[in-house]
């Protein structure tokens, strides 16, 4: 029974005062431990003091530990992510917990299971079982909102009623852990991966706090090996660690959170606002998604170091991608690989005809637009995403019986402009990535009447433009190996004071307002 | 050296170079730089030390009415007497007490102080009787409010909150003060405290004229954070004792005391219910005995409301002939009846 049963819908304000009161309800009623847990962790964001003082407490426990203790070790990780995902919801860590542990069974079970039908079947259970948990949790709202409305347009009465977003709780997550468990049985039934003989070693792989929520979405077969190494404490490691962590805090606290300042007002009510403006937000949305998403992963990638694991990188500098393709071979890379391994490949790839292959793409793209997000706005940004791909493709192998026109392109200009052209069209399908579908297209349609009037941008424009520059200009450094190069011959001492002058300016250029994780929701 | 060593001095370097960093700025915000964090009061203090130094000093203390409604350079005063205004908004009793303590630790001893009364401040439940935010406070400010101190919120834990992390606590004013507002949202901005005070310390209110459909908009706010003190208010334990303590350091460092009640609009004043005017009137009274001095009551001068930007911010024109007859009632007698 929901708590709270809408029968008009709710204004975003509303709705976030509803969710607000339904937690707090929910907090309530939970168990005494667990609540003092959510007081000291409220939420699971790395960047907040709290988080700070938990990982220094699980970091220090973890290193004072005989290194031999492999296994206390693993125990002590598997605890601390469960306690991580209680103090946001206990109910739900228990469920995450219960639904890797049958994983770990049924993958025990296919390895072990002398006939192929009995494997298969098994692999089936699992592979249904997380898509079973993801459909429950973040596709029921979605496809039962759309048969009733199938219903009602042809006259039926559906006997049901539509599901508010206070009826839905998505676990933090989901779309990556259930990935992980699904690539795992695949890999363990195809013999790619041996399946994992200690429960704690199998859950740390699905449960490790820093790419539980957010990904990298992280591979049995390079996670596990690691779970049953000897950890040893390197400063090398550490300082990689420390350096990932900064630039991911730099990213989220300095870029996203402040591009947010500029793009939520304008995209959130993109009737009020000037098409000037909309083009800034559009421009702003895109800088934050990237720094958000980007930021997060790094924080992941350099706690997961910090305690001596090593997790996939995630970007590679995408909005320097010269074509869409290539947008996906630098654009949350655990996800565009996973994508490709489990989804396209089996479609068939592009072994088939040129037909086959574009179905692939769309199929794989579309998909993978509705892992973001069960609305139809997702699925339509994967959608364009395919289009642009296939379209790529096309254009790719026609500029390939064109020797001249292909070296133009080659060129420095060229490639500038195919950079920028790239970026356009990232951009404007980011308009698409958001739950609201027609907002979305109110922002595209004022975005091309070009001189609409209506309110400007909430923050001098000024802001914007220097930190549009400041990302370029990194990522041209980055690009060309001259940051690197650059920071390799700086003293040791300079460094660290570089690193603690990223962390102040991090600290400064935080907005009074801090935003959550865009992926916290997927 | 070595990769490893090379690691290790970066990071302990960082470490070393973070905790310089904060503890600098911490030290600074302390003993050196009280406008970074309490710039509606450091920068006054500044600006009377460097530019105003009268053989006899009318301090006005108040809150953000008092701030734009009052310019010392519009009071007529005799020879040999200078008046600045240490007004801030969102002062109550409190704060008011505590801007004296501040002058006098300062080296700042006034000869007279003109005390506004705020009637919405003298409410328990008044929004401006608290105090906080803990960054704006030193430590010795902190002995000075504890007995003042809201009894949830921990003063000395958000004190030391702000000074561990500074940088963070205090970003709005560093990032004014170099030149960077533009990176913050208008409500967090301070740039402006600096940009629009004028010499004297007064802060003229950000537009010559309001139209009718903003200061419909003001007098909503207001309504919303005020109208609830005026209903049947009765004076509070907070106001007194803080009002009693200031009498007090006041007449040990020989300063004469006078409050006054900054003028109100037709639409703020009737907010106020028949037993709050009783009861406003009776507190001012007992103060004009406890002080020694009448209380100047502007609100009852009767003010259009379209000398108001939100029914009691007075706008620039109406802040300097409001100034002129305060100093040529109230303020410049007094000062002569002083002197006499």
């Amino acid at each position: 029974m929901p708590l709270f049963a809408t029968s008009t819908p709710l204004t975003a304000d509303q709705l976030a005062a509803a969710l607000k009161a339904q937690e707090q309800l929910r907090w309530a009623g939970e168990a005494a431990y667990f609540r003092t847990l959510h007081d000291w962790l409220p939420e699971p964001f790395f960047h907040t003091e709290s988080f700070f003082l938990f990982f220094a407490a699980v970091a220090a426990v973890y290193w004072a530990m005989p290194q031999r203790w492999v296994a206390g070790r693993v125990w002590l990780l598997v605890v601390a992510s469960f306690h991580f995902y209680a103090a946001w919801n206990a109910s739900l860590a228990f469920l995450v917990t219960a639904t890797a542990s049958l994983d770990y069974v049924l993958a025990r079970g296919i390895e072990a299971a002398p006939r192929r039908r009995v494997k298969q079947a098994l692999t089936a259970a699992s592979v249904l079982s997380n898509l079973g948990l993801l459909a429950y949790f973040k596709y029921r709202g979605f496809f039962l909102g759309e048969l009733h409305d199938l219903l009602t347009t042809l006259g039926g009465d559906p006997a049901f009623r539509k599901l508010s977003p206070l009826d839905i709780l998505v676990p933090f997550g989901i779309s990556f852990y259930t990935f992980e468990a699904i690539s795992y049985a695949v890999d363990v039934y195809k013999g790619k991966t041996r399946a994992e003989r200690s429960l704690p070693h199998f859950l740390l792989f699905i449960l490790f706090f820093p790419h539980l929520v957010a990904g990298p979405i992280v591979r049995a077969g390079d996670f596990l090996r690691q779970t049953h190494r000897v950890k040893r404490w390197n400063w090398v490691r550490v300082q990689v660690g420390v350096q990932f962590f900064l630039l991911g805090l730099f990213k989220k606290l300095a870029i996203a959170d402040r591009m947010a300042v500029y793009s939520d007002p304008i995209l959130s009510n993109p009737e009020a606002a000037s098409s000037g403006a909309i083009w800034l937000a559009v421009l702003a949305y895109s800088l934050r998604i990237y720094a958000d998403f980007s930021g997060y992963s790094d924080m992941a990638i350099g706690l997961a170091h910090l305690l001596g694991y090593r997790l996939v990188p995630n970007f590679n500098l995408p909005y320097l991608a010269a074509n869409v393709g290539e947008f996906w071979r630098r654009w949350h890379i655990s996800l565009s690989t996973w994508l490709r391994d489990y989804v396209f490949i089996p479609l068939g790839g592009s072994r088939g005809s040129g037909l086959a292959t574009d179905r692939n793409l769309m199929v794989t793209m579309l998909l993978g637009g509705l892992w973001h997000g069960a609305t139809w706005s997702y699925v339509v940004w994967g959608g364009l995403h395919g289009v642009l791909l296939v379209g790529h493709r096309h254009f790719r192998a026609f500029a390939a019986a064109r020797p001249g026109f292909n070296a133009l392109l080659e060129t420095k200009v060229g490639t500038a402009l195919r950079v920028g052209l790239t970026f356009f069209a990232v951009s404007l399908a980011w308009v698409f990535f958001r739950p609201d579908f027609q907002s979305a297209l109110v922002i595209l349609e004022r975005m091309f009447q070009f001189d609409l009037p209506g309110n400007p941008l909430p923050l001098n424009a000024r802001g914007l433009w220097y930190t549009a520059v400041v990302v370029l200009v990194c990522h041209v450094l980055a690009a060309s190996g001259l940051w690197a190069r650059l920071w390799s011959r700086l003293p040791a001492g300079a460094v660290g004071y570089g690193y603690a002058l990223v962390l102040i300016a991090a600290l400064l250029l935080a907005p009074e307002q801090g935003q959550t994780f865009i992926y916290f929701t997927f | 050296m070595s990769r490893r060593r090379s690691a290790r001095r970066a990071v302990l370097g960082a470490l070393a170079a973070v905790a310089t960093l904060q503890l600098g700025l911490s030290v600074a915000l302390e003993r050196f730089k009280p406008e970074w964090r309490d710039p509606e009061y450091g920068l006054r203090l500044r600006d009377f030390q460097a530019t105003l130094r009268p053989a006899k000093l009318v301090a006005v203390l108040g809150s953000s009415r008092v701030q734009m409604g009052l310019n010392p350079a519009a009071f007529a005063l005799p020879d040999g007497v200078g008046a600045y205004n240490f007004a801030q908004s969102g002062s109550g009793p409190v704060q008011e007490l505590l801007t004296l303590k501040r002058l006098l630790a300062a080296g700042v001893r006034p000869d007279f102080v003109l005390v506004e009364v705020l009637p919405p401040a003298l409410s328990t439940a008044s929004p401006v009787n608290r105090v906080g935010p803990s960054e704006r406070y030193d430590w010795r400010d902190l002995g000075y409010l504890e007995a003042y101190g809201d009894p949830t919120h921990s003063l000395q834990a958000g004190w030391l909150r702000a000074r561990l992390t500074p940088w963070s606590e205090s970003r709005s004013v560093l990032l004014s003060r170099a030149g960077a507002g533009f990176l913050l949202p208008s409500a967090a901005r301070r740039d402006f405290l600096w940009k629009q005070t004028r010499p004297g310390g007064w802060m003229p209110y950000f537009f010559e004229t309001v139209e009718e459909g903003r200061r419909e908009d003001g007098l909503r706010k207001t309504q919303q954070e005020y109208a609830g003190c005026l209903t049947d208010l009765t004076v509070g334990p907070v106001a007194r004792r803080a009002y009693a303590e200031l009498l007090a350091l006041a007449a040990d460092n020989g300063i004469r005391v006078a409050f006054f009640g900054m003028p109100e609009s037709p639409r703020f004043r009737s907010w106020a219910t028949p037993a709050t005017q009783v009861a406003v009137r009776a507190y001012l009274d007992e103060l004009a005995v406890a002080s020694g001095t009448p209380v100047a009551d502007l609100s009852a001068w009767g003010l259009p409301e379209t000398d108001f930007a939100d029914g009691h911010h007075l706008l620039r024109h109406a802040a300097d002939a409001t100034s002129r007859r305060f100093a040529a009632e109230h303020v410049g007698p007094w000062v002569l009846g002083q002197r006499r």
